[in-house]
């Protein structure tokens, strides 16, 4: 260190930590309630954890959104698209689950009777994450288990 | 402002013939006096109903009155019971002007019971052919449309009712319903408040406030509706000036001149305005006055002119060093302008980063905002977790979706919410900045390419001239000519729109004046001074009364009415349950008589009667009952009318009549007789 700068810094002095800002998705909430609308949209209110992975993250978004909008359209291959296994959505599962909202077995999880309530008071304001449940229920018909699997292995859509 | 009842009247057809009762009123005090149940109650309430005004008692529209108009009446004399088949109420009304009306309205009948038949004169007291209108009341715009009776009955009292707000953000005109418990009392819920109970479920919002204000034809809801709209006024106005200085920019941009010295606020200043101008470049960084450059190049036509009709002297040396020099000066305005190019790529592409940034930002704000309702909600999500605990363990975490430990302190979301629209602010601002970087650039680069323009058009002129035979007039002073000639035309044509404008400008301000000046003249408090006069008369009608009728519960020189509720209070504070029950019923009789009474000597709304149905509640003691008769029949001699039912013993009521200035009505038995043919 400069001698000058020593001189300066003679003091006794400390750090305090600050808080920090998060991204919104990366909050605890916002992504359980992510996850209960993905589960919702799905038949039985049942997803593979491969599905929820590649729901969650597409429909996180607006420029995913639009991606895998077009993935769906048909206007865009499986192989244009990277789907990615993003930690933060293993991250809300277990949370969902300890707070017993969904359940899982196997590598399924499924919405609880207590999930199912979350997700309909969360229904029940409509701009509440609107854009993502248009999103999700714009898709719904074609992201079915066997398509999310064609994405996956690069194949073309039913 | 007044409403006066004359007679009131009652008819029921029955299997037993015909059965009625008639109530003739004076403009005075008015004792009307029968037993317990017989009819005293009906006879009033028969008022609101022929009047379309039973909402003011309940939301439901059922009709006010007991049985012996709606369904069976007993003969006095057999003790038969007698179905009605038909029956109706009417009261006559007189208003101010001495215009006397009839409302006649159906109770049981075939047509429709939201029918009111008026008749154009006094029809009940003076039987004869008056002219008849049918209204229609309840249904909605009963209050508003021309054919709806409350419209009428207001349009009558000579009652402009004020616009007042809804709970659902929406304007309505006060109800009557809202206005006639304030001096219509009746038996069962009428004593039950102070001021009054007022109907609430038309979703006004303060209607007791807007409704005592009305009554008291206080100036407070006017001045804050004319406050609004003068702020609303100046809104607009600023609005219009931004717009104005926009198209002055735009008119500007047209010829590569700038706005200088406009006011870009509102300003009542017409120097301020004056000093606004255009100013053009002239050179290479000197901006000056258009109208003073316009000049300028019009001297310079001057002489281009004589240039042109000089034939060509044989100075080809010259013309050739003016064509070297111009060459040279295109060709640093050609590397200027490639300069300004890549400059406005930099500006373009920082543009671009700053709109992509606050795309993210208004998308996460909006994640964030979509936290704060989830945690608001109250919703089993939240129920079953809270954001910083486990689930499992109940132990604090940090509330990210990010591995545990990666950030040891969260920002908590309503600051996040905070952080991120300060962020949004700064980058809208560096967007402005960007933005109006790159149209300087623009103007700059429109300016050199008008510059080479023009100096390309002199180089050929001048290339020309030096081949042209000698003698022939300057091809170059002639395409110079042409091109300032074009320039000026269109500085000009650009000066005196802005001229324009600046009139516009002008006349704006003086709108801006007038706003200003209204609101200077708007009193700084919220009552205005004629207000704070009939507040404190309405007060000391209280106190007087109060004294009189022997309130006891505190000095009545300690009550007020609060301005903010006009409910009673003492010290500031409002008066509830430490009244003792006949000090309440007191204070009741003193409140409704004092708005009568302010009525005598300042311009309220009140429409000079009252009507108090049993207001011997509670047992109020004898000589507080004395003192509301003398105090109603004083109001009576100044030509007001106070209409009193109750069946206080007849003997004893004598004696406390004996001597007062009152219209005694007695009605010995059932009030609704048998009637002759």
């Amino acid at each position: 260190m400069p001698r000058l700068l020593r001189q300066i810094l003679d003091g006794p002095f400390s750090f305090t930590e600050r808080p920090q800002p998060l991204p919104g998705d990366l909050r605890v909430n916002w992504g359980v309630a992510l996850l209960l609308l993905v589960l919702g949209e799905s038949r039985s209110q049942r997803a593979s954890l491969q599905k929820l992975h590649l729901l969650a993250q597409a429909a996180r978004t607006e420029s995913s959104r639009s991606q895998f909008g077009r993935l769906f359209a048909g206007t865009l291959k499986p192989r244009d698209v990277v789907v990615r296994v993003e930690p933060w959505v293993n991250r809300a599962v277990a949370f969902a689950r300890g707070a017993g909202l969904a359940s899982l077995s196997g590598a399924s999880v499924e919405l609880t009777e207590n999930g199912r309530t979350a997700l309909g008071e969360i229904r029940a304001q409509p701009e509440l994450l609107g854009d993502e449940k248009a999103f999700l229920a714009s898709v719904k018909r074609k992201a079915t288990e066997t398509n999310v699997t064609r994405i996956m292995q690069m194949e073309p859509l039913e | 402002m007044t409403l006066r009842l004359r007679h009131i009247r009652l008819r029921a057809q029955t299997s037993g013939g015909l059965f009625g009762a008639d109530i003739p009123l004076k403009s005075k005090l008015c004792i009307f006096w029968a037993d317990n149940t017989k009819g005293k109650s009906t006879s009033l309430q028969a008022v609101i109903y022929a009047l379309g005004l039973e909402r003011m008692l309940s939301a439901r529209r059922e009709i006010p009155l007991p049985y012996a108009m709606t369904s069976h009446l007993e003969d006095p004399v057999t003790g038969e019971r007698r179905e009605i088949t038909q029956s109706w109420v009417a009261v006559e009304l007189e208003n101010g002007a001495g215009e006397v009306v009839t409302a006649q309205r159906n109770v049981v009948a075939t047509t429709d019971r939201k029918l009111i038949s008026v008749f154009m004169g006094p029809a009940l007291s003076a039987p004869g052919s008056y002219a008849q209108r049918d209204f229609f009341a309840l249904d909605p715009g009963a209050a508003t449309r021309e054919a709806g009776f409350h419209r009428f009955l207001a349009d009558f009292a000579g009652w402009t009712l004020p616009e007042v707000k809804r709970y659902d953000g929406g304007n309505a005109k006060l109800y009557l319903e809202t206005i006639f418990p304030l001096f219509y009392v009746e038996q069962k819920l009428g004593w039950s408040a102070i001021p009054a109970p007022i109907p609430t479920f038309f979703q006004i919002r303060d209607v007791t406030r807007r409704s005592v204000e009305f009554l008291l034809g206080l100036d407070t809801h006017k001045i804050e509706l004319e406050r609004q709209q003068l702020e609303l006024d100046a809104a607009r106005l600023k609005a219009s000036w931004a717009a104005k200085l926009d198209e002055m920019r735009r008119l500007a941009g047209t010829v590569f001149a700038r706005v200088e010295a406009a006011p870009h606020e509102p300003t009542v200043s017409a120097e301020h305005i004056r000093n606004a101008h255009l100013t053009v470049r002239r050179g290479e960084s000197e901006w000056v006055p258009l109208a003073g450059f316009i000049g300028e190049l019009r001297e310079h036509l001057e002489t281009l002119a004589e240039a042109v009709e000089q034939p060509m002297q044989g100075a080809a040396d010259d013309v050739a060093a003016e064509i070297g020099e111009l060459t040279e000066q295109i060709g640093q305005l050609n590397s200027r302008r490639s300069q300004l190019f890549r400059d406005k790529e930099a500006a373009r592409g920082q543009q671009d980063a700053i709109v992509r940034r606050l795309e993210a930002i208004n998308e996460d704000l909006q994640k964030n905002l979509d936290n704060e309702k989830l945690a608001g909600l109250g919703s089993a999500i939240v129920r079953e977790r809270a954001a910083d605990h486990c689930p499992t363990c109940d132990q604090p975490i940090s509330d990210t979706l990010l591995a545990q430990g990666v950030v040891d302190k969260v920002l908590p979301i309503p600051d996040n919410i905070s952080y991120l629209r300060a962020q949004r602010t700064m980058f809208q601002r560096s967007l402005d900045q960007a933005t109006s970087a790159l149209s300087i650039i623009d103007d700059d680069l429109s300016i050199a390419a008008q510059q080479v323009a023009d100096l390309s058009s002199r180089l050929r002129g001048l290339k020309a001239d030096l081949i042209s035979p000698i003698g022939s007039p300057s091809a170059a002073a002639i395409a110079e000519r042409i091109t300032l000639e074009e320039r000026v035309r269109n500085l000009h044509e650009a000066q005196s729109q802005f001229e324009q404008e600046l009139e516009e400008l002008a006349n704006l301000s003086a709108e801006y004046a007038r706003i200003l000046a209204s609101q200077a003249e708007l009193p700084s408090s919220r009552f205005s001074a004629e207000d704070r006069t009939k507040l404190s008369t309405f007060e000391a009608s209280i106190r007087r009364q109060l004294a009189a009728y022997n309130f006891s519960t505190f000095p009545p020189a300690e009550l007020g009415v609060s301005p903010e509720s006009y409910r009673p209070e003492k010290e500031g504070f409002e008066i509830g349950f430490e009244l003792s029950a006949s000090d309440a019923i007191r204070l009741k009789w003193a409140y409704q008589l004092g708005l009568l009474e302010t009525g005598l000597g300042h311009a309220t709304n009140h429409p000079g009667f009252v009507v108090f149905d049993e207001p011997r509640q509670q047992e109020t003691a004898e000589v507080s009952f004395q003192h509301l008769l003398e105090h109603a029949a004083y109001l009576g001699t100044k030509g007001l009318q106070v209409v009193l039912a109750t069946s206080e013993s007849l003997d004893h009521l004598r004696g406390l009549i004996a001597g007062l200035d009152c219209e005694f009505l007695v009605f010995e038995g059932p009030i609704i007789k048998p009637l002759q043919g």
